[in-house]
Order: C-alpha cells, then structure tokens, then sequence
C-alpha cells in the first residue's frame, strides 16, 4: 500500500500504539495528585522519543541492521552484554505490567477474576506473535487503540475549566498536598513511560521488518512526528480526566478501575465501552511489542536469526525467547502481585536504564560507516545530547527518589 | 590481534581492521539468513594449512583463517573459553564484508546453527503453524 | 548499581512497617488512613454513576471490588505499625477503628449490585459517615503528627 492512504494509515497507528499500560496508569495516577503540573514532562518525554525514534529507524532504514546487532558491535560483547542484560529486564518487567494491564482491562468489561484473565491473555499474544503478519498486528493494534480518543472526549464533555488546567500545564509548581521529592519522583515515572526503552528496540527492529529503505524515511519521520504528539496529547488527556473528576474528590489512582470512572461520568456507558476497547487494544499492542523487543534484543546480540517476517521454525531462538518471556511475565503475575504496582516500577526502572538505550543510537546514528550521507545533523545531534544530558540526571535519581518517598507513597 | 593481513577473497588489497571490521558482526550467508556473530577469529601463519594447529612465531605474518563463534562470556570469571566449544567458519567461505560479514554457502552447513536446526526440526515443524509463512496472502 | 537497584526495590515493597519513631508511625498511618478514604470516595462515586445509569454493574463491580481490597490493605497496614509510646497506640487504635468501619459499606455495595438492599439513599448515608470517620481520624493523627 502506498499513497496518502499508506501515510494516514501510519499516523493513526502511531497515535494508537503510543500509549501502553506504563502511560495509561502513570498518567491517571499523577493527574489525580498532582492535576496537570506534571504535564510538561509528558511534553518533553514526546519530543525525546519522537527524536531517538526517528534516529533509530533511519539506522534501520539506511543500513538495514537492527539496533542491538549495532550496540553489540560497537560497545563489544562485555558492555554491550551488561546493556543487554539490563534491557531484557526492563523489557521483561514492562511485558509483564502489559499482560497484567490486559488483564485489569479486560476485567472492566467482565465479571471474570483477572488472575483467570491473565494466562489467557498471554496465550492470545503467542498466538498472534506465532501466526499474525506484522504488518497486520501493527495496524489493527495501533486502529484500536485509537478509541483512547474516548478521553480527550470524555475531558471535552466534562466541561472543566480550562483556564486553570492551563495554568497548571504552564506554570508548574508543586501542589501543596505533596512534598517535592514525591513530585519529582513521578516526574521521572512519566518520562520513564513516554520515553521506554522497548519502544526503540522496537521501533527498529520493526523497520527491518518492514523492509523499510532510504525511499521510506520521509514516511517513517512523518508517522513519528505526528502521530507520536498525539498520542501525548491523549496521555495528558487522560491526567485532565483523573485531575478534573477524582482529584476533587481525594480519590488517589491505585487501580485500573479509578482509571475510567471520569469516562463514565462524561459519557456513559457509551463512551466506557469505546474506552475500554481502547485500553484492552493498548496494552495489547504494547504486550505484542515488548515481547518482540525481548526476542529481538536476545537474537541481535547473539546473532540469532529473527524476525516475525519469517516463518516461525526459520527464527525457532527468536520464538523461544518470546515464549520464556511470557511464561516469566504469566508466572510473576500469578504470584498474586498487583499489576499497578508492576506498572508503576516499571516505569521507573525504564527510567534508570534509559541512557543505556540511547547512547548507543546516537553513537551510531553519527557513524558514516553505517550511515553514509545519512548521519545526523547538527540539530539533531544537539537535540539528542541535550537529551542524553537529561536522561542520565533522571536515571542517577530515580532509585535514590524511589527510597526516598518509598516509591511515591 | 587487531590486525592481521587478511587473505583476499574479492577484493585485492584490501586491509580490514579485525577488531573493527570483524569482530561482534552478524554473519550472514548466501541468502541474507543470519548465522551467527563473529565471537572470536582465527589465525595462522601466511602459507599454512589452516587445519594444522601450530604455534605461531612472533614475528609471523599472521592471517584470519576462520571465524569463531560460541560462549563469549567465559573470560569474565576467568580464563579463555575453551576452543573446543566453538563454532569454526573457514575463512574462505567469506565473501564481502561490510556492515555484516556474509558468506558464500548456506547457514546450514555450518555447526554454529544447530541449536537452531535441531529446534526447527524436532519442535517448532511440530507445531501447527510452525512453518506457516507469516508473509504469505491467507 | 545493581545493589542500589535491589536496595531501592526492597525498600519500595516493604510496607512502612520498619519506620519507628512517633513521628514516622503517624506519617504512615496518615498514609494509610487516605488510601482508605480514596477508596471509599472511589465507592461513592461508583455508586452515583451506577444510579444515574453512566456506569453499567460489571465495572462497578470492579471498581468496589478494588476499593475493597484497598480498604483491607489499609486496615492490615495500620494494624501491623509498631507504635512505640501509649500515646500513638491509642491514636492508632482510633485510626484502625475508622478504616475498619468502612469495610462493611464498601462491602454492601457488591450486595446493593446484585440484590438491591440495602437502599441505595442508605447505602449512601453509611458510605458518607464512613468518610466523615476516616477525616476526623486523619485529622487526629495529622495533629498529633504535627505536634510531634
């Protein structure tokens, strides 16, 4: 498929496979304790994955190798093993709050216990990494994941005032109901989310899936820088709901139930079932996504061969890789542990292995032997250092923070 | 180790740098298919046969005679990992190398993808939709 | 870098139950006393959406069977603070009373759902005096706390 229809088609799957559980519940947790005074991060941790998103995908696009296969080049097989190991892990841990959130999701919509939901959940996403083209996962993902408009919806029809929502958006401060290490601890949470690791491994790998070359670029840069935005705009959405409806009424976020109660209220049973679709479509894609990520890391380093463009028993490493990691993420849910909380430090050990994940993509986006002609420009180069700067201050006071308000209590 | 003259297989004179070149690259053979990366390199003296395993003079002029692959990881507790458990490429099976190193056979005839092998064949051409082209028009 | 992972994940799970001194066992029970408080207004709320028809029964049901879970957790982690003088003892007596007593509301919502009783103004009244509890008993303890 080419043509604009191609474009629209990449946008809206952006804009749907934007938001994944770490969002959904950082999100509405942090709108209804701190409102909208937190949403400039949402804003800046945009712009940094729009710009390492781009970066990566045109690494994939020109030299046609995926990232880790880079990294491990580049940083050799101690450091780029180290990186490994730690990536896995996030990656793990963010599969694992996904299948728990599909879980939660799917509960909203059904009087089943989640605990049963979960495994099943787990053998729909093998079944769909086993049998589905990517190109189709991605699409019907991303599509359904759009619904998540519900909440921008929803934040419309509640009427609120806007003039303070934007006070709080543009001039930030620390609400007087909560210390300033607690604020800056979720501030870290929020980046940690919009900016997560697999996203990149993903993104990537993706483009080799796609086969995408030079001649795809402009596409890709334009799927990123648009629908990326969006899909922050529907994240701030979601803390305007929680900040407008539960943070008057002292209701703090603790449960993938809270999350929705705005969206009832503004539209009903309706705008609930939309919504819910979209949540279950979220972190669906987002489940699909980290498990790939955890078999593309693992097959990149070792030089496995990969892919879901092949035919399952053509990448059989890759494939059980996959299964283990849904098996460890069914298993540590089924210890009785709460999803949110999974959520919650999943973000946050995102957070900490962020620079390990961006360095090495901007090393090699400036490499003219992987590059060519296509190395990054001034501009971009800034930009990304700018980032780095900032990724490796957050990463050195995420765990001290953690400690500190134990965890965001 | 760093650099060692190569043989030239397609392209005369020219001089690759190991450690840059070669070492921690994706192999990929005659098809595109990944085999495996280049874990460690193999070297010889200039004019030997490369099958004959002897000590290298000092100031031999050494050639990469095969590539390598297997545990990585050994050397950090201690030691070299053991040659025995790696996986032998010849060196004359390479025919370009640029952002990965590709070879002019097929992976299967190499031991480094018998994992791999051994799973297709005994457990994922087992499973209903083991060897369903995920590409092709249902 | 590991270990300050580890050290920063272990002391994330471990409820407040380590912290000794007065001022410490109040801060958390403060904490505890509005998790419960979240999650009575959780019910509240869930209860008037039901009512006015915007919130079908099966996510209500989801959303008092979360409320109650927290309600439970927020009574056991008041319960097993250790208080360190007689003073906060009674304080965290009072406050484990309040947490208790909107168990039982919380509860009734489920059985409101499914059976209708008991009546949905009741019903509200008993959720609205739980809340009042658990204010005047944060209220306390925040006044004990600052007093510490």
């Amino acid at each position: 498929m080419r043509g604009p229809l191609a474009v629209a088609l990449g946008i809206l799957t952006a804009i749907g496979g934007f938001l994944d559980a770490g969002d959904l519940v950082t999100n509405a947790v942090v709108g209804s304790r701190f409102g909208l005074t937190l949403a400039w991060v949402v804003v800046m941790g945009v712009i940094g994955i729009c710009v390492f998103a781009h970066m990566s995908g045109k690494v994939a696009a020109v030299s046609g190798r995926a990232t880790f296969e880079i990294i491990r080049e580049r940083l050799g097989p101690r450091a780029a093993g180290a990186n490994l190991v730690a990536s896995l892990a996030v990656t793990v841990l963010t599969l694992t709050a996904e299948i728990g959130g599909m879980a939660l999701a799917l509960q909203l919509a059904s009087s089943v216990e989640r605990r049963l939901w979960m495994p099943v959940a787990a053998l729909a996403v093998w079944l769909v990494l086993w049998r589905v083209r990517f190109q189709v996962m991605e699409n019907v993902t991303g599509l359904l994941g759009l619904t998540l408009i519900g909440f921008a919806v929803a934040l419309y029809l509640l009427g609120p005032d806007w003039g303070e929502l934007a006070r709080q958006t543009l001039q930030p401060a620390v609400p007087p109901s909560e210390g300033a290490a607690v604020y800056w601890y979720f501030a870290i949470a929020l980046l940690g989310a919009a900016m997560t690791p697999y996203e990149v491994f993903f993104f990537s790998s993706g483009g080799v899936e796609e086969r995408w070359t030079v001649k795809d670029l402009a596409t890709s840069r334009l799927n990123v820088f648009v629908g990326f935005p969006f899909g922050g705009v529907l994240s701030i959405a979601i803390a305007g709901c929680a900040a407008v409806v539960l943070l008057p009424l002292g209701i703090e976020v603790d449960a993938m139930s809270q999350i929705v109660l705005p969206v009832a209220q503004a539209g009903g049973p309706l705008l609930l079932a939309v919504v819910i679709v979209g949540l279950v479509s979220a972190t669906t894609g987002a489940a699909l996504e980290t498990a790939l990520s955890a078999g593309y890391t693992l097959s990149q380093y070792l030089g496995w061969s990969w892919g879901k463009f092949r035919r399952p028993a053509e990448a059989a490493r890759f494939h059980v890789a996959m299964i283990v990691a849904l098996v460890v993420a069914v298993g540590v849910l089924m210890t009785g542990v709460d999803p949110i909380a999974v959520t919650e430090y999943s973000v946050v050990f995102s957070a900490v292995a962020l620079p390990l994940t961006y360095l090495p993509i901007l090393v090699v986006a400036n490499d003219p032997e992987y590059m060519g002609e296509h190395v990054n420009g001034r501009v971009l180069n800034a930009v990304g250092t700018l980032y780095l700067v900032i990724l490796v201050v957050a990463s050195a006071a995420a765990v001290p923070l953690m400690i500190v308000t134990e965890a965001g209590a | 180790m760093s650099t060692g003259l190569l043989p030239e297989p397609d392209q005369p004179g020219r001089v690759v740098d190991a450690e840059l070149h070669l070492l921690d690259r994706q192999v990929l053979d005659v098809d595109g298919e990944p085999v495996c990366t280049v874990d460690d390199l193999e070297l010889g003296a200039v004019g030997d046969d490369p099958d004959i395993d002897r000590p290298l003079a000092g100031d031999t002029t050494v050639v990469v005679t095969a590539l390598l692959s297997g545990p990585v990881l050994g050397g950090v507790v201690g030691g070299r990992p053991d040659s025995s458990r790696r996986h032998r490429i010849a060196w004359r099976y390479v025919t370009d190398i640029g952002t990965a190193v590709h070879l002019g056979a097929h992976g299967e005839q190499f031991s480094a993808t018998w994992v791999e092998r051994w799973l297709r064949e005994r457990v994922f051409s087992r499973i209903p939709g083991g060897r369903h082209d995920p590409e092709a028009d249902e | 870098m590991l270990v300050g992972v580890l050290a920063g994940t272990l002391t994330g799970c471990t409820p407040a139950g380590t912290r000794s001194d007065a001022a410490n066992v109040l801060g958390s029970i403060v904490e505890h006393l509005e998790a419960a408080s979240s999650a009575v207004a959780t019910a509240t709320l869930a209860v008037e959406l039901h009512e006015q028809g915007r919130l079908p029964a099966v996510t209500t049901d989801a959303a008092v069977d979360d409320a109650t879970l927290t309600v439970s957790e927020a009574v056991h982690g008041i319960t097993t603070v250790v208080a360190p003088d007689a003073g906060t003892a009674g304080l965290r007596t009072t406050a484990i009373g309040a947490a208790s007593a909107a168990l039982g509301p919380v509860a009734d919502v489920r059985t409101w759902l499914a059976d209708g009783a008991p009546e949905g103004d009741d019903l509200r009244t008993a959720l609205d005096e739980a809340a009042t509890d658990l204010e005047a008993a944060t209220t306390a303890v925040e006044q004990a706390e600052a007093a510490q």
